[in-house]
């Protein structure tokens, strides 16, 4: 039952760090944009 | 002559006259440190998993999950292999978009500082040249029992090769030989690892035989419970090594300075998606089937690390065999070329400032021939007190550089000093801690590893530092510079396709879960 819940744990993790990569590649992209046209590129 | 030394004979003299060719390319500066800057996602892919995979994968780890640590190793794989993703995303595309030609370099830009730079440069030679001893230490071992040659012979003969391609064709020449050998190593890996299953009587019976024949071997805790640690400190460690190499991944010199090649910011996220997923598969299928090997030839726990040679030599046609062999060559000599060109860059870019670009590669060359030449002595010598420096790991670097390396893209408080700071008290506080423990005067506790130790230092050295400091002007200006995605990069059709990627990576993270679940965990609970 354990080693079940270890490979499940596992790949939970592996997803939810492509999510937080995700949101912040999304971020970075929609910020840039915003950022470039008012000329304010600082965070 | 013994047919394996032919035919590693054969693939040495084949990547030295591919490396000649690629050498006819090399122009100047940008080519030789950093492939030009127009490497494809394929080119970045093959590196870092070839710079990851050396004889360590298929000796070493190989070695762990026939010892009977098969489950705290693979759990650290699956949790390193993020750090890849991770590292390109909060690390990986701002070096890139600094464009300089190796990361102490960086570090020096970014702070305005050349003690950075020297910092840098020195505490990545240390590691450098530990991780060079341990390859030539793996390549020889491998060479010399497959093909019953002198162990100086053949590690004269690999250091010859990898030398000679290095000093030819520079990043360009290992970037693409690189690939190769990724390619090689891989084919090679899953042939063989079909023939090892085939022979073994099929994957489930493999790991119930197994199971029954050795109920801790498959199990969350492993066979180590049996040399006195207890089931809880094995997943200590297993978690505790996952965070340390997550770091690795994500600002490994030898892994990240890849990305200082790729031909934009899209490429560093993209391949990072593609080489999680190809670790985790490399690692999975080479520990499980070297697990198998046991059913084939039960005395091979008394040599655990020869268990994929041994099945090369043994259960595979020969042919295969062959193939398996010079694929575990490739990893090792691909590993090898990597560290080599970045000793040559850390002297004639980093630690002497040369400005004329062919006087820089000349001096990256020379860099090159003096540092295998020393790395070919201290390997033949062998001094009995080697072992205390081999001790210091791609950890001891990380802990140097990982908050540094953070702090530098997202903090705007820290400061020179500040980064200095921590760089120094990083790598001193891991790198003593992990000789003392080495030499047995200290011995600490499984969840307090020197890693541990050397990144708390580090951070205080970062906040004090910084705290006692302010950020002048240029470091100011640098930063920003840092912040600011070039237009290039603004390309909606390059975004989406990235995106997918990211996507990509998500499901391979089901792909996983799943691999996990239907090879590994529901065939044990079934036998056990």
């Amino acid at each position: 039952m354990t080693e079940i819940i270890i490979a499940i744990l596992l790949g939970v993790f592996v997803v939810a760090t492509g999510v937080f990569s995700l949101i912040r590649f999304n971020r970075d992209m929609a910020h840039g944009s915003k950022c470039e046209k008012k000329g304010e590129c600082d965070r | 002559m013994n047919v394996y030394l032919i035919g590693m004979l054969i693939s040495m003299v084949a990547y030295v006259v591919i490396g000649f060719f690629i050498s006819r390319t090399v122009k100047n500066a940008n080519d030789f440190y950093v492939a030009g800057r127009k490497a494809p996602t394929l080119l970045i892919v093959g590196s870092l998993v070839a710079s990851y995979c050396s004889t360590g994968l298929f000796m070493g780890d190989v070695g762990e999950a026939v010892r009977g640590t098969y489950t705290p190793v693979m759990i650290t794989i699956a949790m390193l292999v993020t750090g890849y993703v991770l590292g390109s995303i909060f690390f990986g595309k701002y070096l890139r978009r600094s464009e300089v030609l190796t990361i102490p370099e960086f570090f020096g830009k970014r702070f305005q500082s050349r003690k950075m730079k020297v910092l840098a440069s020195l505490t990545s030679l240390v590691i450098y040249l530990v991780y060079m001893l341990s390859i030539m230490q793996g390549i020889g071992t491998l060479m010399s029992y497959v093909t019953g040659l002198n162990y100086n012979v053949c590690i004269a003969l690999a250091l010859v090769c990898f030398t000679v391609l290095t000093i030819t064709s520079g990043s360009k020449g290992v970037l693409i030989t690189d690939t190769i050998m990724f390619g090689v190593f891989t084919v090679a890996a899953f042939i063989g690892a079909i023939v090892i299953v085939v022979k073994a009587g099929g994957w489930n019976e493999a790991v119930s035989a197994l199971t029954a024949h050795n109920p801790a071997l498959f199990s969350w805790h492993g066979t180590a419970v049996a040399s006195g640690y207890s089931s809880s400190d094995n997943m200590v460690w297993a978690v505790m090594t996952g965070i340390t190499w997550i770091a690795v991944c994500m600002v490994g010199p030898w892994q990240s300075s890849r990305y200082l090649m790729a031909k934009n910011e899209h490429t560093v996220v993209r391949s990072s998606c593609i080489v999680a997923f190809c670790v985790f598969i490399i690692e999975f299928l080479m520990m499980t089937v070297g697990a198998f090997v046991i059913k084939l030839n039960p005395a091979i726990v008394n040599e655990p690390s020869n268990a994929m040679i041994w099945a090369a030599m043994n259960v595979m046609p020969l042919i295969l065999g062959v193939v398996m062999l010079t694929g575990v060559l490739a990893a090792g000599i691909s590993s090898a070329t990597t560290f080599l060109s970045l000793i040559g860059s850390a002297f004639a870019n980093d630690l002497i400032e040369v400005k004329d670009e062919k006087k820089k590669v000349r001096i990256g060359r020379i860099a090159i021939a003096i540092a295998a030449a020393v790395i070919l002595l201290l390997a033949v010598i062998n001094p009995p007190n080697i072992y205390i420096i081999m001790c210091l790991s791609g950890t001891v670097v990380v802990c140097a550089w990982f908050p540094v390396c953070i702090a530098s893209i997202w903090s705007k408080r820290v400061t020179r000093t500040g980064a200095f700071c921590g760089m120094l008290f990083g790598f001193i506080g891991c790198a003593v801690m992990k000789i003392l423990s080495t030499a047995g005067i200290l011995s600490l506790p499984i969840y307090l590893d020197a890693f541990f130790v050397g990144i708390v230092l580090n951070i205080l050295g970062l906040v004090i530092g910084s705290a006692l400091t302010k950020v002048s002007p240029e470091e100011k200006e640098e930063r920003e510079k840092l912040m600011k995605t070039p237009d290039s990069e603004f390309d909606k059709k390059e975004i989406k396709k990235t995106r997918k990627y990211i996507y990509g990576y998500m499901i391979s993270g089901v792909a996983i879960l799943l691999v996990l679940l239907l090879l590994w965990a529901l065939p044990y609970a079934k036998t056990i």
